[in-house]
């Protein structure tokens, strides 16, 4: 007659003791050694407490429309410029000279988000001037949303000079944010929703270049144009004007953040549990051995027998 | 459980036009008929059982073969093609579909209620006379107030009950007054919408107004009659590929009167849809377009094409089926090329495609709100972000006046003009570029120095140039405070010194007849040009200027210090100040960059100079390079920066070594050297034990010339911080005996 297995439970053995035992004993350091080494160890093999994490998100960038322009006209360092502040046309006098300028922002997904800016320039130049340098400034709008509401305003500049005189400059580069902190994980981040350039004010001190730059590279979050390839056109024809082409692309950007709380504690209790899992089994079949064995003295107490004492 | 099933039903019928298009769609329920509304459908914004509706009205197919179902979700539309005013087959479609669905609830064998009567009753009237359409009025308004006095629950399961709320009337009224608007365009659409809805379960009051709320979905969707399609069945405007955008307004035939802006009429152009009738590459009328194979006029050009630039129109990739206009070029023997065009119907096998779609703009953005006169500042405040001419900055004008009367600090001061009015003190500075801007206001207590460059034809410029005169710095005559009647300060001339081209300095005296305006001596020289100014300005707390002077630095200027460096100083005393102020270099420590402090010991303590930069300094490198030959520049020895500069020392054969190391130390550090430097930024002078004297570690070392008679000297300062450095953490954390690291219970601590 073939027999099989029919149905299978595993059997519940108790073992007792007294609390001054070497099995008491025993048992707290089964205990002490299951659950606190698993905390050394996911400790002591780093990224325990994970503390800069990133995530991605398109930034909403806006033209501000103001912008600054010098160009060198000379070698010997006759420039002209021009600006949308009226206060520094003001004070530039002669070397003012007045650009057409055209802007476009285009949204080409049409998400609501501008993608590319088209900033084209043209300089017109009496008959003996070159242009052999140009620095260009544009301002931005820079906003986040995802995680912590970032709004700031930022800047782009492009500075480009050459020995030989040229007849256009062509950049085309993004505008890559850049930080030297991470994040907060939430809440409103508007540190830096001031002007690039103040322009109310009357003072050649406050459109210095040097002074903009320095103190906008003071912030821990700038925009910078990641621009590698400026392309200089030299052999104007005289009476034609210089011409100056930007394409400014506004990325994804991979945005680090400090992680809240509960996310710290999300994986810091993944990696703890799972290195307890193991200690967890390890010790089960020591204490298993220990107490079937009767290592240590206790007294079993079989299924379905009535419990003594 | 009650289940109230409402069915609505609205026909829009539309006058046929008068003159129709060769082969143009007429729509229309005739002439005589405006609005039909039929008892099967529901409310809008009912919740929706989508498989039930399916499985019940799944048994509808058109009977003529000229219509054609359009379903989508909860919404059917029937369309139907007319051919010359006849649309018996479409209004056949229109009543086998409501009487269709009536047999079908009949065989469903549902009991009849009294509310259900009245609603029959009262759906079967034909609204075709004005006349009729009062007694609607009449009769809905008892209707409603019937059910009203009963209660919404009269009506049980499966049963219908129309509901014509006012809006709908309102609707129609609105259609008749359109009617010449219509009967301009040539060519209509019929489109009848029908929304359908199960399990609605609602009170009958609240359904009229939910049927307010939502007519302005059902508004959207009969009013699709006025889609101009002239040769297709599309019922839904077709959203086109990027390749082939909708073109402008030109090929739309919304019916907008001639010489009316767009928002009086208030509407929007509707896209077309055909896609054989969309040529995006046609950009010059009456002119065949260049490798344009859609274009009309090309018919006899064709053969030169090479290619086609648009090679396709769609329609949105999203609908299971879609028409597709394709072009493309085929060589004949004779070596021309020849058009093949094609309108296809093209499938497409997502399983996730639109079958049909009810939402007339599902496929196009949201319509936008038109500007009119009424709401276009609020949609210029909406929509605008940032343009040019924005430019916030306030221009400062020189009559602006606050409360107080004296300047404020970081005010601008004002002076008298060159013709009597107000007008801003200015103070030379560099701007964008190293060069002088003259306009640049100084500010008020806000100690100023700039240095820039200026750049100066000599034989041109030098009499006629006010920037090089030096009238133009100390001819001015300052206002004390911002009032209109504060008192006049004039800057007075404290001293003049001129300067040689060599560099030496000599003091004039200054007379009353003087003549100091630049003049030119030779071609390339011109004499009394302003190299310096500084203006000292004493202040009394009121804010008031009380007294300004100006020292000038005149100088000759040959040609080969062009261009011009000039340097501006303006500093601020208080009225009742001594006439030199001590300045500290930190209080108490020293602060990084502002120099050491110290001085020499006498009888009775340490005596140091007041001026800044008389301490101790280093030899600032010059152009000759040259250890012997002075005059010496010194730079002060700032804290904190380590600094290294240095001379060279060309030896002669028979020279006195130790005489000239003398010499070289007495360069290095000047002839009568302080000997004591202050601990402190601000030690008091009678503490000797504040200042630490300077260990001279001199012993003179053979001088290796190596072959070379020029010997480079250096002299440099170093600081060496012996501070312990700042370390995280706390100095007593609580410590844990198992020596957990710091940042262990990192986010809780």
């Amino acid at each position: 007659m073939a027999f099989y297995e029919v149905y299978s439970h595993p059997a519940l053995v108790r073992y007792r003791t007294g609390v001054c035992t070497k099995a008491t004993l025993f048992l707290l350091v089964v205990l002490g050694l299951t659950y606190i080494p698993p905390l050394l160890v996911a400790y002591r093999s780093q990224g325990f407490w994970i503390k800069r994490s990133t995530y991605e998100e398109q930034p909403l960038v806006r033209f501000q429309y103001e912008t600054l322009l010098v160009a060198a006209t000379s070698v010997r360092g006759d420039y002209v410029a021009w600006s949308s502040f009226s206060l520094l046309n003001n004070m530039l006098g002669a070397n003012l000279r007045i650009p057409a300028v055209s802007v476009r922002e285009v949204d080409q997904n049409q998400d609501g988000k501008p993608d590319l800016l088209i900033f084209q320039l043209q300089l017109p130049l009496k008959p003996d001037e070159q242009i052999y340098s140009v620095q260009l400034l544009l301002t931005f709008s820079y906003q986040l949303f995802r995680m912590s509401t970032v709004v700031m305003q930022s800047l782009a500049f492009v500075q480009h000079s050459s020995p030989v005189p040229g007849a256009k400059l062509f950049v085309s580069g993004d505008l890559k944010l850049q930080q030297r902190t991470p994040l907060p994980h939430r809440g409103l981040h508007s540190v830096y929703n001031v002007s690039v350039i103040d322009g109310s004010s009357p003072f050649a001190s406050s459109y210095d270049l040097d002074n903009i730059i320095r103190s906008y590279q003071d912030r821990n979050l700038t925009t910078v144009l990641s621009c590698p390839m400026p392309v200089w056109t030299v052999g104007r024809a005289a009476g034609s004007p210089f011409e100056l082409n930007a394409e400014i692309r506004y990325p994804l950007e991979v945005i680090s953040y400090r992680p809240g709380f509960w996310e710290t504690i999300k994986f810091a209790w993944i990696q703890y549990v799972s290195v307890l899992l193991v200690f967890l089994w390890v010790f089960q079949r020591i204490q298993r051995f220990v107490f079937q064995n009767q290592v240590l003295t206790t007294v079993p107490v079989p299924v379905g027998k009535p419990h003594l004492s | 459980m009650e289940q109230w099933v409402f069915f609505r039903w609205v026909l829009r019928g539309v006058n046929p036009s008068k003159a129709a298009g060769p082969d143009g769609i007429r729509g229309g329920l005739g002439p005589h008929h405006s609005v039909l509304t039929v008892s099967p459908g529901v409310p809008q914004g009912c919740v929706l059982g989508p498989m039930l509706y399916t499985s019940y009205t799944h048994h509808w197919a058109p009977a003529h073969s000229s219509n054609i179902f359009a379903r989508f979700a909860d919404d059917t539309t029937v369309v139907g093609l007319i051919h010359n005013d006849d649309e018996t087959a479409y209004r056949e479609e229109v009543l086998e579909v409501y009487e269709g669905e009536e047999a079908y609830q009949e065989e469903e064998a549902y009991r009849e209620e009294e509310a259900y009567q009245e609603g029959e009753a009262y759906q079967e009237k034909p609204y075709q006379e004005e006349e009729a359409y009062q007694e609607e009025e009449a009769s809905y308004q008892e209707e409603v107030s019937a059910l009203g006095r009963k209660g919404a629950l009269l009506v049980h399961d499966r049963q219908e009950v129309v509901i014509r709320s006012q809006e709908q009337r309102a609707k129609k009224k609105k259609k008749k007054k359109k009617k010449t608007h219509h009967s301009n365009g040539e060519t209509k659409m019929v489109v009848s919408a029908a929304a359908s809805n199960f399990f609605c379960l609602f009170f009958l009051f609240t359904a009229v107004t939910a049927d307010v709320n939502s007519t302005s979905y059902s508004f959207n969707a009969t009013a699709s009659d006025d889609h101009n399609v002239t040769d297709t069945y599309t019922t839904q405007p077709t959203a086109f590929e990027p390749t082939s955008p909708t073109p402008s307004d030109s090929s739309t035939e919304e019916p907008v009167l001639p010489g009316e802006p767009l928002p009086e009429s208030g509407r929007l152009l509707t896209p077309v849809t055909a896609v054989d009738s969309l040529c995006p590459c046609d950009e010059h009328k009456d002119v065949c377009d260049i490798n344009c194979c859609c274009d009309r006029e090309c018919s006899e050009d064709v053969a030169l094409f090479t290619s086609c630039s648009v090679q396709a129109v769609s329609g949105s990739k999203q609908l299971c089926s879609r028409e597709v206009a394709s072009y493309s070029l085929r060589n004949t023997v004779n070596g021309y090329s020849e058009l093949q065009s094609s309108v296809q119907e093209e499938t497409s096998y997502d399983i996730f495609c639109i079958h049909s779609q009810n939402r007339v703009d599902g496929f196009s953005h949201p319509p936008p709100a038109l500007p009119t006169d009424d709401n276009f500042e609020s949609l210029f405040e909406q929509f605008t972000s940032y343009m040019f001419g924005s430019d916030s900055s306030t221009q400062v004008s020189p009559t602006e006046f606050q409360a107080s009367p004296g300047y404020l600090f970081g005010d601008v001061m004002l002076r008298v003009g060159d013709s009597g009015q107000r007008g801003m003190f200015w103070l030379p500075a560099p701007g964008v570029t190293a060069d002088c801007v003259d306009n640049s206001p100084a500010a008020f207590l806000k100690d100023q120095s700039s240095r820039c460059s200026r750049r100066v034809v000599l034989d041109q410029d030098c009499s006629s140039l006010p920037a090089l005169s030096v009238d133009t710095y100390t001819n001015i005559q300052l206002f004390a405070g911002k009032d209109v009647d504060a008192a006049v300060v004039p800057v007075e001339v404290a001293s003049v010194i001129l300067q040689s081209t060599d560099g030496t300095q000599t003091e004039l005296q200054i007379s009353a007849g003087k003549n100091l305006s630049p003049v030119l001596l030779r071609p390339s020289l011109c004499a009394n040009v302003v190299l310096k100014v500084v203006y000292v300005m004493k202040y009394n707390p009121g804010g008031e200027i009380v007294n300004a002077t100006a020292s000038v630095v005149l100088g000759f200027v040959s040609e080969d210090m062009l261009p011009l460096e000039q340097e501006f100083h303006i500093t601020y005393v208080q009225e009742d100040g001594g006439e030199a102020t001590v300045r500290y270099s930190g209080n108490p420590g020293y602060v990084v960059g502002l120099p050491l402090v110290s001085g020499t010991k006498t009888a009775d303590g340490i005596a140091r100079s007041v001026e800044p930069t008389d301490t101790l300094s280093l030899l600032h490198s010059a152009e000759d390079q040259d250890c012997l030959q002075g005059p010496h520049r010194r730079s002060p020895v700032l804290f904190g920066h380590n600094s290294v500069s240095g001379c060279t020392l060309r030896l002669k054969d028979a020279e006195n070594c130790s005489l000239v190391s003398h010499l070289l130390l007495n360069v290095l550090r000047r002839p009568n050297y302080p000997q004591y430097v202050a601990s402190f930024g601000n030690s008091p002078l009678d503490n000797p034990l504040d200042w630490v004297q300077i260990k001279n570690n001199f012993n003179p070392g053979a001088l290796l010339s190596g072959g070379s008679s020029v010997l480079p000297i250096r002299s440099s300062v170093a600081f060496i911080p012996v501070s312990a450095a700042a370390l995280p953490g706390y100095r007593a954390t609580p410590t844990i005996d198992a020596q957990l690291p710091s940042d262990f219970f990192f986010p809780f601590v």
